[in-house]
């Protein structure tokens, strides 16, 4: 059926971005919070530009661009296939995002817990991992659940990199029979992935609520 | 009701004057918007066609640097508008859901480089056709020219998504073994053939001739044609009147030439006289 390997397009865009951003979001996170000046302008200019340009003209810039681009400057044509585009845009927006969320989380971690690692004999990282990180949990996990829900939405933007995800499905099916139908059926799919990842972090956010 | 103002005292009735007046805002602003659109009169008086249109569609119907749109199709309503002494309205609609504009009334005609086909004729009434047209097959300039729908095996064909060209391509896809890739718009085919995502793009031949003409370097027409399907004014099925008009004013602007202008200026040459009617189109 056709809805169902659009809603299967949708999912799996999102869930790849959504891990692929994880990672690379605590990476700039880091980064940005790093001592070392060379990281910080690194993450910063990294972040202002996925989250400073709209998505729809990342996904256009790796899917048509890209291989045009290497072709004048670099001789050879780097062609990315479009849903790797969409794994590679979507992942690499999501992650500045993230990033961003870690930071904010990390970063209201009351002082004194560092410092306190510290006086303890901790190293800067032991304290990071062991203490602050854990404790900031708590604090990312609504905004995560935000940035996650945000996802499976905005990967409606494929269709302009001609690919099928659900909602563009959806159009077709509308536009070929003019059932308006149909995009009830979409929205009551997007409308229960939501509402799952809204129950999973809710329970997440209580677990690690416990010592609040 | 009382409204309290008094410092420090934050009454509900303060509250739900402020929640009032701002929902009775927000209605009149609805019903504002909701106006009733009959049959209205122009700035010159004379009665509005309102034309469903596609404005991403070069050399039919397009935005030029200034933001206005322009193209064969936009000449094409003015004209018959001016013999019917009617006023042109344009509906800038997307494509994949043109029909469905003109079902829901947003629009009484689409002018849109629209193929006459079997299946549309069943759901909506047709002018005569005023240009001779078919599925084209267009390639890059470097690669051998194609002249068979047989050399298609193998290659990544672009088309426009709920077009005849995607119905076609389709069709002809099984037979011929080749993969067809969907895009909203028919410039994203072309930027996905110079990217190298497709190696053809079935396309409109107007279409065709006018993106070779701007960069002859880039690509090129082959000789395989898919389909014969001449384009037609397309006029909502109940609408009997107004077909007859459209008719009439389309037989007057070609017989005075106006028909022929428009086609010279916009595509070079004459399309719109000895149009091939009979319809080879795949559904």
């Amino acid at each position: 059926m056709a809805i169902l390997e659009g809603t299967q397009r949708t999912l799996l865009i999102a869930g790849v971005a959504i891990i692929f951003g994880i990672i690379l979001g605590v990476l700039i996170a880091f980064f940005k919070i790093s001592r070392s000046r060379v990281l910080n302008a690194l993450a910063w200019f990294y972040v202002w530009v996925f989250r400073g340009t709209p998505m729809l003209m990342q996904l256009f810039v790796f899917y048509y661009a890209m291989p045009l681009f290497t072709a004048d400057v670099l001789g050879i044509t780097l062609r990315i296939p479009a849903l790797t585009a969409a794994f590679i845009a979507f992942s690499l927006n999501s992650a500045a995002y993230l990033s961003e969320i870690f930071r904010g989380a990390i970063q209201s971690i009351d002082k004194g817990q560092m410092e306190a690692a510290k006086a303890l004999g901790m190293s800067y990282y032991q304290a990071m991992f062991k203490i602050i990180i854990p404790q900031s949990y708590r604090r990312l996990i609504p905004p995560l659940g935000n940035e996650l829900i945000t996802l499976v939405k905005d990967t409606s933007l494929v269709a302009s990199i001609s690919l099928f995800d659900l909602l563009r499905t959806v159009q077709v099916m509308n536009n070929s029979s003019g059932e308006w139908v149909y995009f009830l059926y979409a929205g009551a799919i997007y409308l229960l992935f939501t509402s799952i990842i809204q129950l999973v972090f809710d329970r997440l956010e209580k677990k690690y609520s416990v010592y609040e | 009701m009382r409204i309290s103002l008094r410092k420090g005292e934050f009454t509900m009735n303060k509250i739900k004057m402020t929640a009032l007046i701002l929902s009775l805002l927000l209605v009149m602003g609805v019903l504002a918007g909701c106006a009733d659109n009959g049959a209205e009169t122009g700035e010159s008086g004379k009665t509005i066609l309102k034309v469903g249109t596609d404005p991403t569609y070069p050399p039919f119907e397009y935005t030029n640097d200034a933001n206005e749109i322009i193209g064969f199709d936009i000449d094409l309503a003015n004209a018959l508008a001016e013999k019917m002494d009617m006023e042109v309205e344009l509906v800038p609609t997307s494509f994949d859901g043109i029909f469905t504009g003109m079902n829901a009334g947003s629009y009484d005609v689409i002018i849109a480089a629209i193929s006459m086909t079997p299946g549309r004729m069943e759901t909506m009434l047709f002018s005569k056709p005023y240009l001779s047209n078919g599925q084209v097959i267009l390639t890059r300039a470097d690669e051998e020219m194609i002249s068979t729908q047989e050399e298609l095996t193998g290659m990544n064909v672009g088309v426009q998504l709920g077009t005849t060209a995607d119905t076609a391509a389709e069709k002809y896809a099984d037979e011929y073994g080749f993969e067809v890739t969907k895009y909203d718009e028919i410039i994203q085919t072309f930027s996905a053939m110079k990217a190298g995502h497709v190696d053809a793009i079935a396309v409109d031949y107007a279409v065709a001739i006018e993106y070779v003409q701007r960069e002859p370097e880039s690509y090129q027409i082959s000789d395989v044609m898919l389909t014969n399907e001449p384009i037609a004014v397309a006029i909502k099925k109940e609408n009997t009147a107004l077909h007859e008009k459209i008719d009439a004013a389309l037989e007057e602007i070609r017989a005075d030439g106006t028909l022929k202008a428009i086609s010279e200026e916009w595509l070079g040459g004459d399309y719109t006289s000895d149009i091939d009617e009979e319809l080879n189109v795949v559904e």
